[in-house]
């Protein structure tokens, strides 16, 4: 068959879940059994993101073949088990790229080299690029960005080609939303969503689906005004409460009939439900400890959790494997001293001091270190974390005192 | 890092004069391989693992034998350079320190084993 294309876009505001989404919808086709990959199109200049500051972006994500991407990607492998790649993120910087290194070297045969076509050429070419493989039924792409950004236009631009090019039932375009509730008038606020979907329509995209982001349950009138107004099926008006843990969305998806719709619009079967047993045993044990631990984080980026998505995620993991909850506590490093040590850790019964760059901090990492090593208390470093432990000791047990 | 006489934590080999930052970490999946009856072997339940790296620097082999006397033990090694990748305390309930980031293949369908039994060592030292 036909490599089919998910397109996933955000309007309204940023932070609405796009990755969550996407990873959720993916969960609920691979369980169907379907061969599900996600990509990321980020519209920012920088070529990866390896070199942005965790405070404002959040945790560098690295994969198997050695790509720095964005954490969205984490998100994905979490949630479906499978391996990313450099191929699954792509970003303005590394298109632009290929583009000028293309016209260095001749390969646009003189022309006036443009946003349309060299540039939107460039993003359908790595649109498709795992698709091609072979590996996959079924291909999702998030783009990064709220539409009607100036960044985000050649994306949007490149869907709409791409749509047109790919048979009329290969391609589906879900469009996340916000649906507000007023407060001073106790009711939802549909306009927003009609606004952004008419952004998209400007740049000549009409969504299948909306997936509407809200605190309140959608009623059926809100559905069928979103409907009416936005141009999309009643069936397709989704309705995404927030969730207390994100691993319920896959759940709150599939009772939406999320995944339904989409094979629907794909003309894919969709014979079975999915078998989500194994999800739904984690997700049981994660709402139901019958312990729980305190562990602290120690690191330099702690202000910002984003900084350190995986570990925490990874701890959830774990946690549900031993049915306890981990209360985690993030402790900036550079808060830790001498004095202050025993103080800031005693109520703790395991530390994991943190990945991080730079001499900043250090200090606070290798007091931690021979708090916990000198006191039996369960330690685990990691990158830094490990490089600060191997100091510690050589300093404090070796005696090696100016050792680096 | 500031130049000191014992660098035990080193630039690696690879890493000098590298000076552009972007995409020139050691990255990637990198394997490493695991001493029977190591606290990481028990957690993994193999000897040889694959995980990924983001890092410039290293610990410095040089110093290694004098580690071992005094206790810490490199229990992960690379099979092909022989860098240290993982580091333990025998003789702690649990002191386990990685060079690279376990963090990233941790999945609900595979949950990390270190995480699991750093949580399960957790447990058991609770007061």
């Amino acid at each position: 068959m036909d490599t089919k294309y998910v397109f996933v876009t955000g309007g309204v505001t940023s932070s609405l879940g796009k990755g969550i989404i996407s990873a959720s919808l993916a969960k609920l086709l691979q369980k169907r059994g379907y061969r599900v990959t996600i990509q990321k199109f980020d519209p920012y200049l920088n070529v990866d993101p390896g070199t942005m500051n965790p405070y404002e972006h959040g945790e560098c994500y690295v994969t198997d073949d050695g790509a720095e991407t964005d954490l969205d990607l984490g998100h994905y492998e979490r949630f479906l088990n499978v391996p990313t790649s450099q191929a699954n993120n792509v970003t303005t910087g590394r298109v632009y790229q290929t583009v000028i290194d293309n016209e260095r070297e001749g390969k646009y045969l003189g022309k006036t080299v443009q946003i349309i076509p060299h540039v939107t050429d460039e993003i359908q070419r790595r649109m498709k690029i795992l698709g091609d493989s072979g590996d996959y039924d079924i291909v999702i792409t998030e783009l990064g960005g709220t539409v009607g950004d100036i960044e985000s236009l050649p994306y949007v631009e490149s869907v709409r080609q791409l749509k047109r090019k790919l048979g009329s039932d290969d391609s589906v375009v879900i469009h996340l939303t916000l649906v507000p509730y007023l407060k001073a008038a106790g009711e939802l606020k549909t306009k927003p969503t009609q606004h952004s979907v008419q952004k998209l329509l400007e740049a000549g995209v009409q969504p299948d689906i909306l997936v509407c982001r809200t605190e309140h349950k959608l009623s059926k009138e809100v559905r069928n005004k979103i409907s009416l107004f936005c141009n999309v099926n009643q069936n397709a008006v989704i309705e995404s409460i927030d969730a207390s843990t994100i691993y319920e969305v896959p759940l709150l998806m599939e009772k939406e009939k999320l995944d339904r719709v989409v094979l629907a619009k794909l003309r894919l079967p969709a014979n079975s439900d999915a078998d989500l047993d194994n999800w739904k045993d984690f997700l049981f044990k994660l709402k139901h400890p019958k312990n729980e631990v305190n562990i602290g984080l120690v690191g330099k980026y702690v202000e910002l959790p984003d900084a350190y998505k995986s570990i925490i995620e990874a701890f959830v993991h774990a946690g549900a494997v031993n049915e306890c909850k981990v209360n985690l506590s993030l402790l900036p490093s550079e808060n830790i001293n001498e004095d202050n040590v025993t103080d800031r850790l005693r109520s703790l019964d395991g530390v994991l001091v943190a990945p991080g760059f730079g001499d900043r901090g250090i200090e606070g990492k290798i007091n931690t270190i021979q708090y916990l090593r000198e006191n039996n208390i369960p330690f685990f470093g990691i990158c830094l974390g490990m490089q600060c432990a191997v100091i510690e000791f050589a300093r404090n047990v070796i005696g090696l005192k100016k050792c680096t | 890092m500031t130049k000191t006489k014992d660098a035990v934590i080193d630039l690696m080999e690879s890493q000098k004069g590298v000076s552009k930052k972007g995409g020139t970490m050691r990255l990637g999946a990198y394997k490493c391989k695991l001493e029977k009856g190591s606290k990481s072997y028990t957690a993994y339940g193999k000897q040889l693992i694959s995980e990924r790296h983001r890092h410039r620097y290293e610990f410095n082999g040089k110093y290694l034998s004098q580690f071992e006397k005094k206790g810490m033990k490199a229990v992960g090694i690379n099979p092909d350079n022989d860098l240290v990748e993982v580091v333990e305390i025998p003789s702690h309930p649990w002191f386990v320190a990685v060079q690279y980031h376990p963090e990233l293949k941790s999945t609900v369908d595979a949950p990390h084993p270190l995480f699991v039994r750093f949580v399960k060592a957790a447990l058991d030292n609770k007061k």
